[in-house]
């Protein structure tokens, strides 16, 4: 798992800021690294809806094509589905409403199917905060030490758009 | 006798998959199999508002679809305007976001089929590639260019032009030239994108270094998307900018016009 060096202001960054006209609320934090490839954290929150969040890691390849490796998901007012798991008849086919983690798998890129198909229960966390908390912790992020600029940023300007 | 023993089984197993589970007062959770393709089920409530019934996604179909469609790319240009046209073919309000379907007395099998069917149509939106539904913008803009220089009277219209002396290898073209003179050309350039952005900045460095005479007109699909910095170093060399092709479609005739009379 590659280190994923986090700028000091990251979670200002990923803070919400409040759009009154959009339900769904968006951010995104660009990760850029020395060998060309970048990882994007991405954080959703339903407003309409208080336990449907997401927290996303996708790494984007130097071909410019994206990968959603992990996503920390709320309890959204439905169910899910591991299809590959149904397929083979396996006991972990069905998640009831639930805190889930989708997780990338080899088994669903060489089924064809989306690599983050796959989704367990997660213990963990009951919130937006437990869920970043735990990407944070379990993808590589590197927090930054005091005071100390851990990596060469993009320019500000350049991803605020 | 075997096929009514095959139609109820059927039955039962269809309808099985179905489910309703109360969640608060006149308020319920539709289970539906239908899912996205990450697995997760669509999201499908039953609920009262005022004397009716409705059906509603409380928003999470806009949200699951930019997991993939990060940059609300699901909000403007070619999806947004599929998005609408399913909208209205179901009768699906969007409400700031939330899909809600009011249900017809009585009929919640038809209105929840209906309701899933169209979420199935949305969700299939994120798979038109990205370059697959901003190349329509080129369409466009060819179009409204050739129509709009015609209505002004301009004749001569290339697309693609490169500089016949100076550029054997065909490098910096031009989106639309107007107009043969050298001395009154016109450079229109259509930028979908930040890379298109980028591209056009060094074709009209390229062309001022080769002391050419020209005026130009930027049409953006949105302006408002383009990169703040590779905006301002366009801003350097380009003339005249239009941030959509809507404003392009009412502006572009009298700016043919004031750039030829110069």
């Amino acid at each position: 798992m590659s280190a994923k060096p986090l700028p000091p202001n990251w979670e200002s960054r990923l803070r919400f800021v409040r759009k009154s006209q959009e339900n769904v609320e968006q951010r995104e934090l660009s990760i850029p690294l020395s060998n060309g490839h970048e990882y994007i954290l991405f954080l959703r929150r339903n407003k309409l809806s208080p336990l449907d969040f997401s927290i996303g890691l996708v790494f984007k390849d130097s071909d410019g094509m994206e990968y959603l490796l992990r996503r920390h998901n709320g309890a959204h007012p439905s169910k899910h589905t591991n299809e590959y798991e149904k397929r083979k008849g396996l006991p972990n086919a069905k998640l009831p409403v639930c805190f889930h983690r989708h997780i990338a798998t080899e088994r669903y890129q060489t089924a064809g199917l989306r690599i983050d198909g796959y989704a367990e229960r997660a213990n963990d966390y009951n919130d937006l905060q437990g869920a970043q908390d735990a990407m944070i912790h379990e993808a590589g992020f590197i927090l930054p030490r005091d005071g100390g600029l851990q990596y060469r940023m993009l320019d500000e300007e350049e991803e605020e758009n | 006798m075997v096929s009514q023993e095959i139609i109820r089984a059927f039955k039962e197993s269809a309808c099985g998959e179905i489910d309703l589970s109360s969640s608060g007062l006149n308020r319920y959770l539709v289970d539906v199999p239908f899912t996205f393709t990450d697995g997760d089920h669509f999201v499908v409530i039953l609920r009262q508002e005022d004397q009716k019934w409705v059906l509603s996604d409380e928003g999470h179909t806009f949200m699951h679809l930019s997991y993939d469609l990060r940059d609300k790319e699901y909000e403007k240009g070619n999806r947004r305007k599929k998005i609408d046209e399913v909208l209205a073919q179901y009768q699906i309000e969007d409400k700031n976001g939330e899909l809600i379907l009011t249900i017809p007395e009585g009929r919640y099998g038809d209105a929840l089929f209906t309701f899933v069917q169209a979420i199935t149509r949305i969700t299939d939106i994120s798979f038109l590639e990205r370059e697959l539904v901003k190349d329509t913008f080129r369409e466009d803009f060819n179009a409204l260019v050739a129509n709009k220089s015609k209505e002004v009277g301009i004749r001569n219209v290339n697309f693609g032009y490169t500089h016949p002396t100076f550029d054997p290898q065909r490098k910096y073209p031009i989106d639309a030239r107007l107009n043969g003179s050298p001395s009154q050309q016109i450079f229109v350039f259509g930028i979908g994108n930040n890379d298109q952005c980028q591209t056009a900045t060094i074709i009209l460095y390229q062309w001022e270094k080769w002391q050419e005479r020209f005026q130009s007109i930027a049409i953006f699909r949105d302006q408002t998307e383009i990169n703040k910095t590779y905006l301002a170093r366009f801003s350097d060399v380009a003339g005249r900018q239009l941030s959509s092709l809507d404003s392009a479609k009412e502006r572009l005739p009298r700016y043919f016009t004031e750039l030829l009379t110069r």
